[in-house]
């Protein structure tokens, strides 16, 4: 169907104003806040596949009959909420239509007595997290993102926040969605504590960043807030010894709500008063209910005394908690001097994250030419393994084209080392399109398994074509 | 004993730089029984004495440039200090303009005088018979109280004071020549690449546009509902860095003061530089998610609200 | 250059002055003062230009301030010296451009100066003006970009009337002001560990000649410090509704006085 048409079709279906054809709206839209794009913006880029249009959504109804036409016609769309992503899981398709949930904002119900609150996808968790706080709770979710992301994205991508190694990722906090399926099909899953009821079809919706349906209504669990905190950093010789800290902590059982190790260079970045040549920083907050936080603290204290770490006070936390979302700026200023900077998160195994992280170092500083730094920091712990959220840099000549020959040279040589150690190429930001490439490598035989749902749920092929899976 | 002021005029008129350094006078000149000479460097042809005599200067000096030429800054340090040879003034109040910010250190220099510029006040020290001058530091975070001794020479940030008219008396003028200077002229060349708007310093009404407002969409919106009431937008460093907003509406310690009848601010988090630029408005309304905002330490009215549904609520009154 | 505290990084809770009147900073990163990146890169884009130009980076501070010159060094400047003398806040402005002066005349045939406006800290304002004053050279206020041509050089700065371009033959001094299109590029890696193993000229103040010959002049002295509390009487409203109600009452007040209708 041509283009003309369809935007008719869509201003009868939700009103002339919510259907948006401007050219500088739809380069807007044109992608996400990826850092790649952020630089080459500055070099000059311009998408040149612009969707067709934005369509914004306010009803489930309305949802259902913008994906039961944009089925029917075999046309590319891509479901958005808060565009928060970095992983170009928002760039259009040249003639695609963009759905913007984002308007679809209402919180329907804070549930008290079973801790949980239900919202329409397009709520920002920065204003439920206010409207929860003055009740008394929150919803334990942190990601740097908070000022943009929105519930659907946020479960789209399998998000996680800065405090999730007390209270979770998304996936351990989602409770009931409901989504529309790409043939048109409105589905519901329950809220229910847990059950065995044949796979977690939750887990459907979990990471499928737009590709299998588009998400309407999400139910998460919320918390008391925490009655009180402690809060210690640590300044250590080694980074591979922090490491073996926090394994120790996580394996013995503590689950401190923010537990963080930044290398050398991130240290004498953000606290170098506080660190000695060639240290790493720890830092750890625990939180809960009366009497927690300090039986925690206690216990982190000793792993750390025992490793030779050496105590900081509570300051670099109380700097850390003021300035952790700064850094979403950032990546723009470096556009500015002249370098292309992003950033990468993997996980692995305790067995093979420490060799990940040296190795990655060794070949970018060998192989990266003019690499401005590359720096990493592990901020998300489990008792088998960590993350590892890895900064890096490069100056490089203000074209675009040099800008994705740098970017794609640091990223693979993370993607690589992390696939020959058995790590993930992937912790938290999502695949988008970017990751797409190495998916076949990181799911290895599993690989069919995401296939054949794709194919089952979008035979056509039509959601956010491009992102988790590759296109051929 | 003297205190000068030294003024500038715009289009015929002294500019409000200039009044507010009269202002200060006047108040220093009540504790040290001083006489305010106002001495401005201006041709004939812009002249235009009305006004002059109702702000509380005593006399004027005049000093006569040619109409035709342009003044060079050498021409007018080299007046300066002929004044300064001549009358010997206890201190020297500059207009808070970029020209008076230059001005008064290097006229300090060449005259041996103390000096400060940016000042927000300025008291008599009743003891030492000296000039206690305060300037924000830190970056306007904290300020500092200086001893200036006489000779001193100082310059006020702009708007920092409120502006009192005097009753008129008669004033007397008087008119001298500039100096001419000697000196080989390292200046080649100029010419003004683009002109300074005073729009928003003259709007009553001003909405800030801080990175809270996410997107050009949403600028858009608020500009559209400005020209609605005939407000002015501004931006905060971020928005400016965004490319939301052009250079010249940048508001902030380093960038425009301002001080509107009315401030609404958007999505600011009122970092100091920032709120050193609109904390002279009479009112300032201000929306930012975060309640903790510091904005909210120096508005009369705040809303805890994302800024979109303030703009929504906006677009509808304002029909 | 000066090296300066960076700001952006202390707490709001913690601007207290203390009772030796000070503000314990301590905690924050030691950074190159802001206005002073854009004077570095624009040297270090005249020194692209033309290889032949002789950059240098001058500071007057103690040895914990050689960080900043080795960021410099990374970055492809040619020499750095620092004039130990510890700055303080109750330094003058003029003590300052006095050193900064005898250290410029001690290296001889510089064709140009670039300092910050003003530093943060005691955020003066004055010590480039009174720098170009001390060598009789002419200033330029407020740059935001340089570059060399024929034997001139080309300067836009910001005047009261707007943006202005300016031609200045022979010696100048700049101080500069933040620009929207230009900053400070960064160093790579590889360049910073070469830079560390570069020296960097010391010089004290009796290696100074000028400065022993400039006369002292009595200038400011700082006698107290102290934070201004904002009264925090801001009256919230939970409605955007509300909120903009109040908005219309207040621009229909300010109308009324002037006998405009909204």
């Amino acid at each position: 169907m041509e283009n003309q048409k369809v935007i008719e079709t869509f201003e009868q279906m939700v009103g002339k104003e919510f259907v948006q054809t401007e050219e500088a709206i739809l380069q807007e839209y044109a992608t996400d806040i990826t850092g790649l794009r952020m630089v080459q913006k500055h070099f000059g880029w311009k998408s040149e596949n612009l969707a067709q249009c934005i369509v914004k959504i306010h009803t489930k109804e309305e949802a259902i009959e913008a994906i039961r036409f944009l089925n029917q016609e075999k046309i590319v769309n891509v479901p958005r909420t808060g565009g928060s992503g970095v992983c170009l899981g928002l760039e259009t398709p040249k003639g695609s239509v963009v759905l913007d949930l984002s308007e679809m904002n209402e919180i329907l119900e804070i549930n008290e007595e079973n801790l949980t609150v239900t919202t329409q996808a397009g709520v920002a968790l920065e204003r439920l997290e206010t409207v929860l706080n003055k009740k008394g709770y929150t919803t334990g979710h942190f990601p740097q993102s908070l000022p943009l992301a929105q519930m659907g994205g946020l479960v789209a991508t399998r998000s996680i926040g800065q405090f999730s190694t007390r209270y979770g990722g998304i996936e351990d906090l989602l409770v009931g969605i409901e989504g529309v399926l790409p043939d048109g099909e409105l589905v519901r899953i329950k809220n229910i504590p847990r059950k065995s009821t044949g796979p977690d079809l939750r887990h459907i919706w979990l990471g499928s960043e737009g590709t299998l349906g588009v998400i309407t209504e999400v139910t998460v669990k919320i918390f008391p807030m925490a009655e009180d905190r402690c809060m210690q950093a640590y300044a250590i010789a080694s980074f591979h010894t922090g490491l073996a800290i926090i394994k120790e902590i996580m394996q013995a059982g503590w689950k401190p709500a923010v537990t963080r190790l930044h290398d050398e260079t991130e240290a004498a970045e953000s606290y170098g008063p506080f660190m000695q040549a060639g240290e790493s920083i720890l830092l750890f907050l625990s939180e809960g209910p009366k009497g927690y936080a300090a039986l925690e603290g206690e216990a982190i204290q000793a792993v750390v005394e025992k490793h030779g770490a050496r105590a900081l006070g509570s300051k670099p936390l109380e700097l850390w908690l003021a300035h952790r979302n700064d850094i979403c700026e950032h990546l723009d200023m470096y556009a500015k001097q002249g370098a292309v900077a992003d950033t990468c998160e993997i996980s692995a195994m305790w067995s093979d994250i420490g060799k990940i992280y040296t190795e990655v170092l060794e070949r970018a500083k060998k192989e990266v030419p003019h690499l401005v730094a590359i720096t990493g920091h592990s901020s998300h712990s489990y008792e088998q393994g960590t993350n590892i959220y890895f900064m890096m840099g490069a100056m490089c000549a203000p074209q675009v084209e040099a800008a994705q020959k740098t970017y794609d040279q640091l990223f693979g040589i993370i993607m690589e080392t992390t696939l020959k150690y058995n790590g993930s190429i992937c912790h938290h930001h999502g695949v988008g399109r970017y990751r797409a490439k190495w998916m076949k490598q990181e799911l290895g035989s599993a690989y069919p398994m995401l296939e054949k749902i794709k194919t089952a749920f979008d035979p056509n092929g039509i959601m956010n074509r491009g992102a988790l899976l590759p296109v051929e | 004993m003297t205190i000068g002021v030294v003024g500038e005029m715009r289009d015929g008129k002294l500019t409000q730089e200039t009044i507010e350094a009269i202002c200060r006078a006047v108040h220093v000149k009540e504790q040290l029984k001083m006489t305010i000479e106002l001495v401005l460097m201006e041709s004939r042809e812009n002249f235009d004495s009305p006004w002059i005599d109702r702000w509380g200067a005593d006399r004027v000096i005049v000093y006569e440039r040619d109409h035709s030429e342009r003044l060079e800054m050498e021409a007018k340090l080299s007046t300066l200090e002929a004044y300064v040879r001549v009358t010997k003034p206890l201190a020297l109040l500059f207009a808070g303009s970029i020209q008076g910010q230059e001005l008064a250190p290097r006229l300090a220099t060449r005259t041996s005088a103390s000096c400060l510029v940016d000042c927000t006040a300025v008291k008599v020290d009743p003891v030492d018979q000296e000039l206690l001058v305060t300037k924000p530091i830190y970056g306007g975070n904290a300020y500092g109280e200086y001893s200036a001794p006489f000779p001193c020479y100082l310059s006020f940030r702009a708007k920092s004071i409120a502006v009192e008219v005097k009753k008129e008396v008669p004033i007397s003028i008087q008119w001298r020549m500039i100096e001419k200077t000697n000196e080989k002229v390292a200046v080649v060349s100029h010419r003004l690449l683009s002109a300074a708007t005073y729009d928003l310093e003259d709007k009553k009404i001003l909405f800030v546009c801080g990175r809270g407002l996410q997107k050009l969409e949403n600028i858009k919106r608020v500009e559209a509902i400005a020209s609605r009431v005939g407000a002015g937008v501004a931006g905060t460093k971020k928005a400016i860095e965004n490319g939301w907003l052009p250079l010249e509406t940048m508001v902030g310690q380093t960038g425009k003061i301002l001080a509107p009848e009315l401030c609404v601010v958007l999505g600011a988090s009122g970092a100091t530089p920032f709120v050193h630029g609109v904390k002279n408005a009479k009112k300032i309304m201000s929306v930012n998610k975060d309640q903790e905002a510091r904005i909210f330490e120096v508005s009369d009215l705040g809303s805890a609200d994302d800024c979109e549904s303030v703009i929504e609520a906006m677009e509808r009154k304002f029909v | 250059m000066k090296q300066v505290l960076d700001l952006d990084q202390v707490l709001s809770s913690d601007w207290i002055v203390q009772e030796n009147q000070t503000i314990d900073l301590s905690y924050a990163n030691r950074v190159i003062n802001t206005y002073d990146e854009l004077g570095l890169e624009m040297m270090l884009r005249l020194q692209d230009e033309d290889p032949k130009c002789n950059s240098i980076s001058l500071t007057v501070g103690t040895e914990d301030t050689e960080s900043m010159l080795r960021k410099a060094l990374a970055l492809q400047v040619e020499e750095a010296i620092r004039i130990d003398h510890a700055v303080s806040m109750s330094q003058t402005p003029q003590a300052v451009a006095r050193m900064l002066c005898a250290g410029i005349r001690k290296i001889g045939d510089v064709d140009l100066v670039l300092c910050g406006r003003q530093a943060s800290g005691s955020d003066y304002g004055q010590t480039g003006l009174i720098l170009a004053e001390l060598l009789s050279w002419p200033c330029i206020s407020l740059v935001t970009e340089v570059v060399r041509r024929n034997e001139g050089w080309v300067i836009i700065h910001q005047v009261d009337d707007g943006l202005e371009e300016v031609v200045v033959s022979g010696p100048v001094v700049l101080t500069m002001t933040q620009s929207a299109d230009h900053f400070l590029r960064m160093a790579t890696l590889r360049n910073t560990m070469d830079a560390k193993k570069k020296a960097i000229t010391q010089w004290s103040l009796s290696d100074l000649e000028e400065w022993k010959l400039v006369k002292e002049t009595a200038g400011v002295s700082l006698s107290r410090i102290f934070t201004v509390e904002e009264s925090n009487d801001c009256a919230m409203v939970d409605d955007p509704e509300f909120f903009v109600d109040r908005m219309i009452e207040e621009i229909q007040k300010m109308n009324q006085s002037e006998g405009v209708s909204l």
